[in-house]
């Protein structure tokens, strides 16, 4: 499914003292099937343009087109429901939504209220969890007793078996530990290989939108400053760092390895390949 | 929906009212709350409505705004109101619906109570909206500590006041997050029936109260560690400065009931 934002105004608190403008007139599109990144330094406005896009939030003014769907500032709320079933959305620690008595029926909770029966639901979830490495053993045990890295992937699951088209992702991996980090972040990677599902990634983490996403937007106190390919983007540091952002490792590593007169003509994007790269250099040095 | 609250809401301002000593104002407003009793005509609460808009003017805020938090126990005034138009009799009989009569009385009464209770509500909105919650549990705990004479545990309880105002605004951020979480997996509890609805708020609570106790014990821990252990030997960072123009509000509100009290009839 294709988002298209329109002339995208979101202000908070209007005709208050707190009034404060939260996105300006941005206009931007989500293609299908693309790995989007969405950065920007705290408080740009990366969090209130997500939640416009599955309508948490509606425009002040302007639009957002859904696929089909059209939302606005006065739309109405039973018709918002029904861009939640296109677009599905992992918010920032995510275990804190866990409510259910055992695992597998909060993971159904997603898919019984968006109309499936039961037994759809349990399958739609026992897939899922077992997507997400949670071993079946834990199904009926509470969410509650888990570990810090298993609520997450239970909660994540839980999105996951809404079966979303567009699949918004706020900081996914903030506080999991390092095996956790890059095991989350590979399962998005092979569901949006193998389903073909939009992603969009919100992170301050440079290396993993360098690593997996496509394509980057560039937010900037409510403003978006800049759009297009990743590697485009990221190689850019005079840029990052004009907007407060730090570039990737690699990048940062290539860029000293250029000033030592070393050429590459391609960037690898993770640090495996780096460190392939790497060796594979250094062996015919030694030659 | 939540953000409109203005319940226990600091706005930030340097005016008079802003800046007198938070004793003071809560003396201030005790004294207001018994001179509104005073008023028993309409040139007496004629001058308590005057009273309450030059506050407000006073302490810059705005008209529109200070209504719009009043919206929220509109509900209440609503309700106060039509019982005295029901139930008060006396006077001439406005209307008769045959098994209920609306009487002059009532309308008048109807009108002078909701008054009342209105300009209650604004003046300590007034109080919070122009007072930190920290120098009002301060100032509480002052006035509060001739009570400690007999055993009352001031410092605790006003400990637990300002820990519980503090984490207002924290609690509430958190639901509205729950909230949006909870809604991105399709959860309704905006529409269906009343049912379907007090269901849908479960997975809201629940996750509210887990993180909550976590965040209690948390804290708990934080202090502790930071060695606290009551009042004892504990100095206060923000020194109460009880200036002139405290003195001369609080003659002011006096001088201002015995005006009410002459005009009573």
């Amino acid at each position: 499914m294709k988002l298209h934002i329109e002339n995208l105004t979101v202000v908070y608190h209007q005709n208050t003292p707190f009034e404060h403008l939260a996105l300006n007139k941005i206009t931007t599109t989500f293609e299908e099937g693309v790995y989007y990144g969405i950065v920007g330094h705290t408080g740009s406005g990366k969090s209130t343009l997500i939640q416009t896009l599955n309508g948490l939030l509606l425009p002040s003014s302007g639009t957002v087109y859904a696929g089909d769907l059209v939302l606005r500032k006065k739309t109405k709320y039973k018709y918002v429901h029904e861009v939640k079933k296109h677009v599905g959305m992992v918010f920032q620690f995510p275990e804190h939504q866990l409510f259910e008595e055992t695992v597998l029926k909060d993971v159904m909770f997603g898919p019984k209220n968006m109309g499936l029966d039961e037994e759809e639901a349990r399958s739609k979830a026992e897939y899922y969890l077992e997507l997400m490495n949670v071993d079946n053993s834990l199904f009926k045990e509470s969410p509650f007793e888990l570990s810090g890295g298993q609520m997450r992937k239970v909660a994540i699951a839980g999105i996951l078996a809404m079966e979303p088209e567009v699949l918004i992702l706020d900081e996914p991996t903030a506080g999991l530990d390092p095996k956790s980090h890059s095991e989350t972040m590979r399962l998005f990677q092979q569901i949006h290989k193998d389903m073909g599902i939009t992603i969009i990634l919100v992170t301050h983490d440079m290396n993993d939108v360098f690593e997996y996403t496509d394509q980057v937007k560039l937010l900037s106190g409510g403003n978006l400053v800049r759009e297009g390919r990743t590697e485009d983007l990221l190689m850019d540091s005079g840029m990052l760092e004009n907007n407060a952002l730090e570039p990737p490792d690699i990048v940062r590593l290539m860029k000293d390895l250029k000033k030592k007169g070393r050429s590459f003509e391609s960037v690898p994007r993770n640090i495996e390949d780096f460190i392939a790269l790497y060796e594979e250099r250094r062996s015919a040095d030694a030659e | 929906m939540l953000s409109k609250m203005l319940l226990g809401r600091y706005i930030p301002g340097s005016s008079v009212i802003h800046k007198m000593d938070p004793r003071a104002k809560i003396l201030a407003v005790v004294l207001f709350m018994i001179i509104v009793f005073f008023a028993n005509h309409w040139t007496g609460y004629a001058l308590l409505v005057t009273f309450v808009a030059f506050t407000t003017k006073l302490a810059a805020l705005s008209f529109r705004f200070l209504f719009n938090g009043l919206k929220l126990i509109f509900l209440i005034l609503l309700f106060t109101f039509s019982m005295h138009l029901f139930l008060t009799k006396g006077g001439v009989v406005l209307i008769d619906g045959g098994f209920f009569t609306i009487e002059s009385e009532g309308v008048i009464r109807g009108v002078y109570i909701t008054i009342r209770l209105a300009l209650l509500v604004l003046i300590t909105t007034i109080l919070t909206l122009t007072t930190r919650p920290l120098e009002l549990t301060d100032a509480i705990e002052r006035l509060c500590k001739p009570l400690k004479k007999i055993r009352v545990p001031v410092h605790e309880i006003a400990l637990m006041m300002s820990i519980s105002l503090r984490f207002i605004p924290t609690l509430m951020d958190e639901t509205e997050k729950i909230i949006k979480a909870q809604s991105a997996r399709g959860s309704t509890f905006m529409t269906g029936g009343l049912k379907s609805r007090l269901e849908a708020l479960l997975p809201i609570f629940i996750p509210l109260f887990i993180s909550a106790f976590k965040r209690a014990e948390e804290m708990a821990i934080a202090m502790e560690v930071r060695g606290y252990q009551g009042e004892e030997g504990r100095t206060h960072y923000r020194i109460l400065d009880w200036q002139f123009k405290d003195t001369v509000a609080l003659i002011c509100i006096i001088l201002f009931g015995i005006v009410l009290w002459l005009v009573r009839q």
